[in-house]
């Protein structure tokens, strides 16, 4: 409990930590929300006058201070550039953001665990090497780059899929999800890839211990090896990795969705960012943030189950 | 061993299953073959980071979409001439101060109500209140009067003559809203040929056929303006079938298209430069401008950024304000590197000059011309290195605070004047971002203004646009080419002298 109240804390000041960032940075770089609306029409009166309206004339703490006051009651304020509160916004756009995640993670998942085992159980073999290579081909390839050959292969040549066809969730929840699919796939491909080498190379090096051994000698044939004594241990070290993996994907998608044409929570962060649309842009990384700290908070909880003898200090 | 070849044959099962099913399903969304023509899909390069209400939207982006929505009293048509709308006619008085609407009988919002002149009123008074300074439109502050004669008649008083004054009228920002309404920003109510429907941010901006249409009704029944903001993204979205229009095509992209476009070729009605800040030393110089002019050879660039398309231009105003233009003006600085030199030898420059040029690196046409034109300096000993800056940052530095040496950007005009191209660079003109001064400029101008007479009026227009010319004000280049790519299920695109996508003139292609 005591743990929980301190992990607690931590969470609450990251997040103090990182909206201050934010609004200060944006304090910071050139451009201004007020200008940013009046575009090339800007005139000195109009450019004050918008300011005063949109609260920009405070002084910064101010600002500061009642931004994160309201964002902790619940009020995220209203885009500056769309008009409609944030809170809808980023509502409306969580699905795309969560549900490519979620596939992303889980084709992590299928992917590394089967493939890793396989890689490790044949260890210097054949398949081990074709695996081996493959992996370094996938890991050495970024999602967006992997995201444009999935979009040609499989969107302009086989065309298995629209490129630019998104469709939202609930217009179409199957063609919702059969669209995420392949942002998906090109996400998931270098962090599997990563995955399954890491998996490997913790089995082997428990395989190398003397547990195994006396495993073997009990009778056990090398599955049972593998299955009952060696992968919980050697999927320790890979939680880290999977956890680190689920919130990089989230907060990474941001290029994927540009290439595949998906309008979510990436693409809103960039154009506010662009649009100097404060209200959103905290939002969105208050709300990753938090996301990020959670995920941490459940991975330090999975390692305490999988190996109590892993101190929570 | 077999255990773990059936787990992975298994895995592979699971994922092969997966992708096709999931293929499948969106199959059947695939529109190839069985494309409705009575719904098309526009792409558009950026969303309406705006207010959805005219009076207040800024963006030449949010305008174009907007005008299938809204109208004035009257409005443009492709040819630029001003055509009545929500009125059925004006009458002007001798002196030109009172200006008499009768609007037309009937004209319905989109959400059922007629328009009444309470309705006109209050639109065009709130493009013209001051309250806030400068009012929404900077021309209105003229407007002394606006009275309800009858139910069908308006009545404007100006306080000074306005030979543009129904240009602005028929300006999108001019539109006619329902008197009264709060939510504006969110829900666009108008008399256009669409309705809006809905939008997603990022996603996409709905309209459908609004059947109470005064005028001639849209052929097409459901428009989806979608957001392609990716450029490299953008061909495959067309040539995948997922985007059936879509302007302001790049020419490299358009030529990546398959044989289901046709590719529509036009120019996007502004004036792109290398426009100089005058109160950087050096280009407060006649001759080190003059010497830039010499040095840039347009027929390279042209070639270079948009394969020979575009129209080189050598003054402030573009092809399509035919009135206006003076495409005699394109000589006045052929290429000449030589007579370039001597130039700024004359000026003091002889061991050369360097500069920054500014670049607002979403528009990849200024930056590819920037870097072009840099280069060309060199052989003249000119540096000029790029600097590329955001848009926003561009906005306030460049734009707002002046503070840069030379900048590659494009000037459009946001109305049928010619005030709207020329009234910038008068010494005290609020967007003069060139701190261009010229007394003999601010004469002509002011004449210009003051004059009644129409041919007398383009005349002393024109006769601005050669002092800018010859004074080299800034690098003029051209007016860059625009591409529109149409599905060959679609026709009746019509280009406008101004930022204008109209689609209720497009139809499917077999009812030609």
């Amino acid at each position: 409990m005591k743990y929980a109240g301190k992990k607690l804390l931590s969470m609450l000041a990251t997040l103090l930590g990182v909206s201050f960032l934010v609004f200060f940075a944006f304090d910071v770089i050139p451009g201004d929300p007020a200008l940013a609306q009046l575009g090339t029409n800007a005139t000195p009166e109009r450019l004050e006058a918008l300011r005063e309206e949109m609260g920009l004339n405070a002084p910064f703490f101010q600002r500061y201070f009642q931004w994160i006051a309201a964002f902790f009651t619940g009020d995220f304020g209203t885009s500056y550039s769309y008009h409609i509160p944030v809170g809808d916004m980023i509502l409306e756009k969580l699905p795309i953001s969560v549900f490519m995640t979620l596939m992303a993670f889980v084709m992590v998942l299928v992917i590394s665990i089967p493939l890793g085992i396989l890689s490790a159980k044949h260890e210097g073999g054949k398949l081990d090497t074709v695996i081996c290579t493959v992996n370094q081909v996938l890991m050495s390839v970024p999602p967006f780059f992997s995201g444009m050959l999935i979009t040609l292969l499989f969107g302009i040549v086989l065309r298995w899929f629209t490129p630019g066809g998104f469709v939202s969730l609930e217009q179409d929840a199957g063609a919702f999800f059969g669209y995420l699919f392949f942002p998906a796939l090109a996400i998931a491909l270098p962090k599997a890839a990563m995955a399954v080498k890491m998996l490997r190379s913790s089995l082997v090096t428990e395989l190398g211990k003397d547990y195994p051994r006396t495993a073997y000698s009990r009778g056990n044939t090398k599955n049972q090896v593998l299955r009952n004594h060696v992968l919980k241990n050697a999927l320790i070290p890979v939680l880290t990795f999977f956890g680190m993996a689920l919130t990089d994907i989230l907060t990474g998608s941001i290029i994927v969705e540009q290439v595949f044409g998906i309008p979510g929570l990436g693409r809103i962060l960039l154009t506010s960012i662009m649009n100097r649309d404060y209200p959103v842009v905290e939002a969105i990384i208050m709300f990753m943030a938090i996301i990020v700290i959670v995920v941490n908070f459940l991975v330090d909880l999975l390692y305490r189950r999988l190996d109590p003898q892993i101190n929570m200090e | 061993m077999n255990k773990a070849t059936r787990k992975k044959i298994a895995g592979l099962l699971v994922i092969t299953a997966l992708t096709t099913a999931l293929s499948g399903c969106n199959g059947a969304g695939d529109k190839t073959g069985e494309e409705n023509s009575s719904q098309i899909t526009v792409g558009i390069a950026q969303d309406l980071e705006d207010s959805l209400d005219p009076h207040k939207a800024e963006a030449a982006a949010t305008r174009e979409v907007l005008f299938n929505v809204f109208e004035g009293l009257y409005k443009p048509d492709c040819d630029g001439e001003l055509i009545p709308a929500v009125a059925e006619d004006y009458s002007c008085s001798e002196d030109g101060l009172t200006y008499t609407f009768t609007l037309r009988e009937d004209v319905k919002f989109h959400n059922g109500n007629t328009v009444t002149a309470e309705d006109v009123i209050s639109s065009i008074e709130a493009c013209a209140d001051t309250s806030g300074g400068t009012p929404l439109i900077p021309a209105f502050s003229n407007i002394t009067g606006i009275l309800k004669q009858d139910d069908r008649t308006v009545v404007i008083t100006l306080a000074e003559r306005d030979a543009d004054f129904l240009s602005y009228i028929a300006s999108v920002k001019a539109a006619i809203m329902p008197a009264g309404q709060t939510d504006a920003d969110t829900n666009p109510i108008g008399t256009g040929p669409y309705r809006y429907v809905s939008r997603s941010v990022q996603e996409n901006i709905v309209m459908e056929k609004f059947d109470e249409y005064w005028g001639e009704a849209a052929y097409i029944e459901n428009v989806t303006f979608k957001v392609c903001a990716d450029p490299d993204s953008l061909v495959m979205n067309l040539n995948g079938g997922a985007v059936d229009m879509m302007a302001h095509l790049p020419v490299s992209q358009a030529q990546q298209l398959s044989t289901d476009f046709a590719v529509l070729e036009g120019t996007m009605n502004l004036v792109q430069g290398m426009y100089l800040n005058h109160d950087f030393e050096p280009f407060a110089d006649e001759r080190v401008r003059q010497a830039l002019c010499y040095a840039v050879n347009k027929d390279e660039i042209l070639d270079i950024v948009s394969d020979g398309k575009g129209e080189q231009l050598g003054s402030s105003m573009f092809p399509n304000f035919r009135k206006y233009y003076l495409p005699e003006l394109n000589e006045t600085y052929s290429y000449d590197p030589e007579k370039a030199k001597e130039l700024l030898a004359d000026a003091g420059y002889a061991d050369g000059l360097s500069f920054t040029i500014t670049v607002p690196s979403n528009y990849p046409q200024h930056v590819d011309t920037a870097q072009v034109v840099a280069e060309q300096l060199k052989a003249v000993g000119v540096t000029a290195e790029i600097e590329q800056v955001e848009w926003n940052t561009w906005l306030s530095s460049v734009y707002s605070e002046r503070q840069y040496e030379a900048t590659v950007v494009g000037v459009d005009a946001s109305n049928l004047t010619a005030t709207a191209m020329l009234s910038r660079f008068c010494s005290d003109a609020d967007n003069n971002f060139i701190n261009y001064k010229n007394a003999e400029y601010d004469a002509a101008y002011e004449a210009a203004q003051l004059e009644i007479d129409d041919d007398a009026q383009t005349l002393l227009y024109q006769e601005c646009e050669i002092i800018l010319a010859e004074d080299a004000a800034n690098v003029y280049i051209q007016d860059l080419a625009e591409m529109v790519a149409l599905s060959n299920e679609f026709t009746g695109y019509e280009f406008y002298p101004l930022y204008v996508q109209d689609i209720s003139k497009i139809r499917p292609a077999e009812q030609q």
